[in-house]
C-alpha cells in the first residue's frame, strides 16, 4: 500500500514536469508561461517530499519544500507584475510580438 | 558574544550599504556619501585591529566560525572566516584604498541623479571583496567572488541612461565584463567540484593538508590548478580573457580606480596566492601562468602605448601590471606578487583618481564651453589629444599624477621601484625568458606613462575646454595627496634586506639584485626620456585637437592594431559574436515564415554547403577571417535555436537536459 | 487508491489549465491541481507542507492570477504555437524518459531516522534560510509595488522607437 503511494507520487512528479515543459514550449501568452512554471514548481515540491518520504527524512524534505513554495510563489508574483506592466507599456502579452519589439539591431550591439 | 574584528570589517560596509539603501530617500546629497565613507573608514580601523591580532594568534591563523551553512553528508561548508597574514594584508589594503576612493567619490559624483545608489553599490562591493579575501573555504570565497562580479557589472553600467547611445554602450560594457568573467567562473566551479570530489572538503586547511600528501605534478593537482587559473584569468583580466577590462572604463572613475585597478582585478592573483599550496605542487601550471603573465604584461604595455583615451591607457596598464603579478606567482615569488599587488593598488588608484580629476575638470569646462561655440570638433573629455597644458590649470593634480607616473615607471625610491624589482630580480634568477619579457614590458611601461604625462599636462591647451579647466575641489584632491604619500613611502613595506612583509608572511625569499635594479632604472629612465623627447616636441607644435600622434604618423597601421588590443577583441567578435549574431538574424528571417520545420531541413542543408564553400574560399584569407566563417559554418547546424524567444530558449534548455540525462543514463547503464 | 485518484485529478487539471482558452478558467484549473498536490502531500506524510501548499497554491496564487488579469483586462488568448505541438510533446517525453532512466528504479527501503519535527528543522537548523526567505518575501513585495506603480512617463530603460 505504502509503495503504491510512492509510485503515485513519482508518477505525479513526472506527469506535472512533462505538462509544464510542454506548456513552456508551446504557449505564447506570458500569463500561461507563468502558469506552466507554477506546474513545474508543484512537480518540484512533490519530488522533494516524495524523496524525503522514501528516505525517511520527511521533516528535512518539508523544510526544503517550504523554500520551493516561497520561491515559486515569488516567481509567480513578480512574473505577473511584469506581465501587467508589459501589457500596459507594450499592449501585448504575446511572446513573439514582444520579442520582435525588443530585438535590437545588431549594429547597436557592436560597441566601441 | 565578543565580536571578532574580522567580522566587523565585513559587517561595517554592509551596514553602510543598508543605511543608504533604506534612508536614501530622506537624505540630501553629500550625506549618503559620508555614510558610505564612514563605513569604509571604520572598516579600515577594524582591519588594522584585526591585522594586529594576526601576530598574537597561534600559527598566525585565526578561524572565525560564524554559523553552519551547508551540511549535507560529507559536504560541510560553514560560514567561516580566516584571518592570517595574507588576508589581513589584503583587508588593510582594500579598506584603506577603498576609504580614500569613497571620500573622492563624494566629490566626484556630486550632482549625479543616482548619488545614493552609487554608494550603496560601492559599499556592497567592499563587503563582497572583504568576504572574498577573508573566506575560510572555497565556497565562501566564491560568494565574495560573485558578489564583486555583480557589483562590477552594476557599476560599469552605472550610467546606462546617458544620451546619444553612450548609455547603451555603457550597459553593453557591463554585460561584456560579466559574460567574460563567467567563462572563467565556469572553470573555477569545475575546480571546486574536483577539489571536493577528491578531498571531501572545501575548507582551505583540509584541502591543503590533503594536497600535501600527493606527489608534485599529480594530474589531479594540475587539473585543479588549471581550473582555478581559468577563474583567475577572467577576474584578473589576463590573456585570453582580458577584453572586458578596457571597456569596463565606461564606469565612473572612482569605480575604475577601486574595482578595475586596485582591488577586484587582483582577486585572481589573490586566489592563486591563497591556493599557493596547490600551485606549488603543480609546476606545469606554474609555467603556464608565467607564460600567460609575461605575455599579458607585454601585450598590455604595448597596447597602452597606442591608446588615445586617458582611462583606457590606464586600463591596459592595469592589465600589464596584473601580468607582472601573475608571472610572479607563477614563478613562486608569492611575497613579491603580494608586495606588487599592494603597491600597485596605491599607485594605480592614484593615477586613476588623478585622471578622474582631469576628466571631471574637463567635463565641467566642456559644459560651460558648450554655451560658447566650441571649435575643434566634438569635445570628448577623456581623449588625451584634446587635453594639453593642464600643468598650469591643475597644479595639484599635475603633481600627484607625476608622482603616480614615476611610481608606475619604477623610479627609485618610490613604492613601485621596490615591488617591480622584486619580481624582476626573481625572474632573473629563475626564468630568463620571463625576465626578458617583463623587462621589455617595464621599458614600455615607462614609455607609455611618459607619453600620457606629456600629452595631458604639457604644451599648449589644445581645446577650449582644456583652456578653461579648473582644479578639482579639495574633497577630491585630498585623497590624491594621501595616496601620493603612500606611493612615496610604500616601498618601506618590504625594503630589500629587511623585508617587513616577507617576515610577516613568514616567507623566506629575497630577490632584490642591485644589477637588476640598476638595469630596470635605466630602462625606466630611457623609456620615459624617449617619450618626453618624442612627445614633448610634438605637443609643443600642436595647437588644436586635430593633432597627429608622432608615432601614428610613422606606423599608423601598427598603432591601430595596438590601440585595439592587438585585435584580440576583434577576433572574438568575428568568431563567437558574429556567429551568434548571424544565427540570430537568420532565425529572425526564418521565423517570419510559419513553416519553421520545413525550412529547417532545407535551409540547414543550404547553409551547410554555403559554409563549406565559404570555408574553402577563406582558407586563403588569413586566420582572422577564416576562423570567423568556420564558426559561422558550425553555427549553421544549431542556427535555429537562438531567437530571443522564450519558447525556443526552453527548447534549448530541454535539449541540454536531454544531453545531460543521456550521459548520466549511459554511465549508469555501463556500470 | 486515494493517492491514485489525487494524481489523476492533478494531471487532468494541469493539462486543462494549459490548454483552455480562457485565462480565468486556466487559473481555476491550476487551483485544482494545487489542491490535488496538497492531498497527495498529506498522504505522503508531509502534513505541514500540505497545508501550506493548499493555502498558497489553491488560495493565494489563483487570486493573484485573477488580480493580474483584472488589471490587464484581457482574459482570452490561444495563438498557434511557434513550435509544433508534436515536436514539443516529443521533446518533453524524451526528457522524461531519460530522466526516468537515470532515476528509476528507486530503492524504497527507507530506514527510519530519529524523528525530528518539521518546526524544529525549520526554525533551528535552517533558521538562516528562514530569515533569508522572509527577506526575500519582503523584497518581492517591494519590487511588485515598484513594478506596478503607475508612472506617467515610461519606465526608464525601455525606449522603443517605432
Amino acid at each position: 500500500m505504502i509503495i503504491d503511494m510512492y509510485a503515485a507520487g513519482i508518477a505525479a512528479v513526472f506527469g506535472l514536469l512533462g505538462i509544464g515543459l510542454y506548456g513552456l514550449m508551446t504557449l505564447r501568452n506570458l500569463i500561461k508561461v507563468i502558469l506552466s512554471l507554477q506546474i513545474i514548481g508543484k512537480a518540484a515540491v512533490l519530488a522533494v517530499v516524495v524523496a524525503g518520504s522514501i528516505s525517511g527524512e520527511i521533516a528535512i524534505a518539508q523544510s526544503m519544500a517550504a523554500s520551493v513554495i516561497v520561491a515559486d510563489t515569488l516567481v509567480a508574483v513578480i512574473g505577473l507584475a511584469l506581465a501587467v506592466q508589459m501589457q500596459r507599456c507594450h499592449g501585448s502579452l504575446d511572446l513573439r510580438t514582444l520579442s520582435m519589439k525588443f530585438h535590437t539591431p545588431p549594429e547597436a550591439e557592436n560597441g566601441g | 558574544m565578543p565580536v571578532h574584528p574580522v567580522i566587523l570589517v565585513i559587517l561595517l560596509p554592509l551596514l553602510g550599504m543598508l543605511a543608504n539603501l533604506f534612508l536614501a530617500h530622506r537624505l540630501r546629497e553629500p550625506t549618503p556619501g559620508l555614510i558610505a565613507g564612514a563605513a569604509a573608514g571604520s572598516a579600515f580601523l577594524a582591519a588594522l585591529w584585526a591585522a594586529g591580532m594576526v601576530g598574537a594568534a597561534s600559527g598566525g591563523v585565526v578561524h572565525v566560525h560564524l554559523f553552519d551553512w551547508i551540511a549535507v553528508g560529507a559536504l560541510q561548508v560553514p560560514w567561516a572566516l580566516r584571518l592570517d597574514a595574507l588576508s589581513a594584508a589584503m583587508m588593510v589594503m582594500i579598506t584603506g584604498v577603498g576609504t580614500l576612493i569613497h571620500v573622492y567619490a563624494v566629490g566626484y559624483m556630486r550632482g549625479d541623479s543616482r548619488y545614493a545608489r552609487f554608494f550603496v553599490y560601492l559599499n556592497l562591493f567592499l563587503a563582497a571583496m572583504l568576504l572574498l579575501v577573508s573566506a575560510d573555504n572555497y565556497l565562501v570565497l566564491f560568494v565574495g567572488w560573485e558578489g564583486v562580479g555583480v557589483c562590477s557589472y552594476l557599476l560599469i553600467g552605472f550610467w546606462f541612461d546617458k544620451p546619444h547611445g553612450q548609455g547603451v554602450k555603457n550597459s553593453t560594457a557591463g554585460r561584456k565584463a560579466f559574460i567574460v568573467n563567467r567563462i572563467g567562473d565556469a572553470g573555477l566551479l569545475i575546480g571546486f567540484g574536483l577539489l571536493f570530489w577528491h578531498f571531501d572538503s572545501l575548507q582551505f586547511d583540509a584541502v591543503f593538508a590533503g594536497a600535501s600528501l600527493l606527489p608534485a605534478g599529480d594530474p589531479l593537482l594540475v587539473a585543479v590548478t588549471i581550473c582555478l587559473l581559468a577563474g583567475a584569468l577572467g577576474k584578473s583580466a589576463q590573456i585570453p580573457l582580458f577584453v572586458w577590462l578596457p571597456e569596463a572604463m565606461a564606469g565612473p572613475t572612482p569605480v575604475s580606480a577601486l574595482i578595475h585597478a586596485a582591488t577586484m582585478v587582483t582577486a585572481g592573483v589573490f586566489l592563486i596566492l591563497r591556493s599557493e599550496a596547490l600551485f606549488a605542487l603543480a609546476p606545469v601550471t606554474g609555467t603556464l601562468i608565467v607564460a600567460i603573465g609575461a605575455l599579458t604584461a607585454l601585450l598590455g604595455a604595448s597596447a597602452a602605448v597606442a591608446q588615445r583615451d586617458i582611462k583606457r591607457t590606464l586600463a591596459y596598464s592595469t592589465i600589464s601590471q596584473l601580468g607582472f603579478m601573475m608571472a610572479a606567482v607563477g614563478m613562486g615569488a608569492y611575497t613579491a606578487a603580494l608586495f606588487h599587488l599592494i603597491t600597485h593598488a596605491c599607485f594605480k588608484a592614484l593615477l586613476f583618481l588623478s585622471a578622474g580629476s582631469v576628466v571631471h575638470a574637463l567635463e565641467h569646462a566642456a559644459h560651460h564651453a558648450a554655451d560658447h561655440a566650441g571649435r575643434g570638433g566634438e569635445p570628448f573629455p577623456q581623449d588625451m589629444r584634446q587635453m594639453g597644458g593642464l600643468r598650469k590649470r591643475m597644479p595639484l593634480t599635475f603633481w600627484t599624477y607625476t608622482l603616480g607616473a614615476l611610481t608606475l615607471a619604477g623610479a627609485a625610491p618610490l613604492a613601485g621601484f621596490f615591488s617591480k624589482d622584486a619580481i624582476l630580480g626573481w625572474a632573473a634568477d629563475h626564468n630568463p625568458a620571463a625576465f626578458l619579457a617583463l623587462a621589455a614590458a617595464a621599458g614600455l611601461t615607462a614609455f607609455y606613462v611618459g607619453r600620457q604625462w606629456v600629452m595631458v599636462f604639457f604644451g599648449a591647451p589644445r581645446t577650449p575646454m582644456a583652456k578653461t579647466a579648473v582644479e578639482s575641489p579639495p574633497i577630491m584632491t585630498r585623497p590624491l595627496l594621501l595616496l601620493a604619500g603612500l606611493c612615496l613611502v610604500g616601498g618601506a613595506l618590504n625594503l630589500p634586506g629587511r623585508g617587513a612583509l616577507t617576515g610577516w608572511l613568514g616567507a623566506e625569499e629575497e630577490s632584490f639584485h642591485l644589477s637588476v635594479a640598476i638595469a630596470s632604472l635605466a630602462l625606466a629612465a630611457g623609456g620615459m626620456g624617449l617619450a618626453i623627447l618624442i612627445y614633448g616636441r610634438a605637443v609643443r607644435r600642436a595647437a588644436n585637437a586635430a593633432w597627429r600622434d608622432p608615432l601614428e604618423a610613422r606606423a599608423e597601421r601598427l598603432m591601430q592594431v595596438m590601440r585595439q588590443g592587438w585585435w584580440i577583441d576583434k577576433l572574438y567578435r568575428r568568431t563567437f559574436i558574429c556567429a551568434f549574431k548571424r544565427t540570430g538574424l537568420a532565425l529572425k528571417a526564418a521565423e517570419e515564415t510559419e513553416l519553421v520545420f520545413d525550412r529547417l531541413t532545407y535551409a540547414g542543408y543550404n547553409r551547410l554547403t554555403e559554409a563549406l564553400a565559404d570555408a574553402d574560399e577563406t582558407l586563403f584569407e588569413g586566420l582572422e577571417h577564416s576562423t570567423g566563417s568556420f564558426v559561422q559554418g558550425l553555427a549553421g547546424a544549431s542556427e535555429r535555436t537562438q531567437t530571443g524567444q522564450l519558447n525556443w530558449n526552453v527548447v534549448g534548455i530541454i535539449g541540454g537536459l536531454i544531453v545531460v540525462f543521456a550521459i548520466v543514463a549511459t554511465i549508469g547503464a555501463l556500470r | 487508491m486515494l493517492s491514485v485518484a489525487a494524481v489523476l485529478v492533478m494531471l487532468f487539471s494541469a493539462l486543462l489549465s494549459i490548454s483552455v482558452r480562457w485565462l480565468l478558467t486556466a487559473a481555476l484549473w491550476l487551483a485544482v491541481t494545487s489542491a490535488g498536490a496538497a492531498a497527495l502531500l498529506y498522504m505522503l506524510g508531509a502534513h505541514e507542507i500540505a497545508v501550506i501548499e493548499f493555502s498558497v497554491g489553491t488560495g493565494l496564487v489563483p487570486v493573484l492570477f485573477v488580480f493580474a488579469m483584472s488589471l490587464m483586462g484581457r482574459t482570452s488568448s490561444m495563438p498557434t504555437p511557434i513550435i509544433p505541438r508534436t515536436a514539443a510533446g516529443g521533446l518533453a517525453l524524451l526528457c522524461l524518459v531519460l530522466l526516468g532512466l537515470t532515476l528509476l528504479p528507486i530503492n524504497t527501503a527507507g530506514q527510519d531516522k530519529v524523528p525530528i519535527t518539521f518546526s524544529q528543522i525549520l526554525w533551528q537548523d535552517r533558521s538562516l534560510d528562514m530569515l533569508v526567505q522572509i527577506v526575500l518575501i519582503f523584497a518581492g513585495i517591494i519590487s511588485v509595488l515598484n513594478i506596478l506603480r503607475r508612472t506617467d512617463a515610461e519606465p526608464p530603460g525601455i525606449r522603443h522607437d517605432h
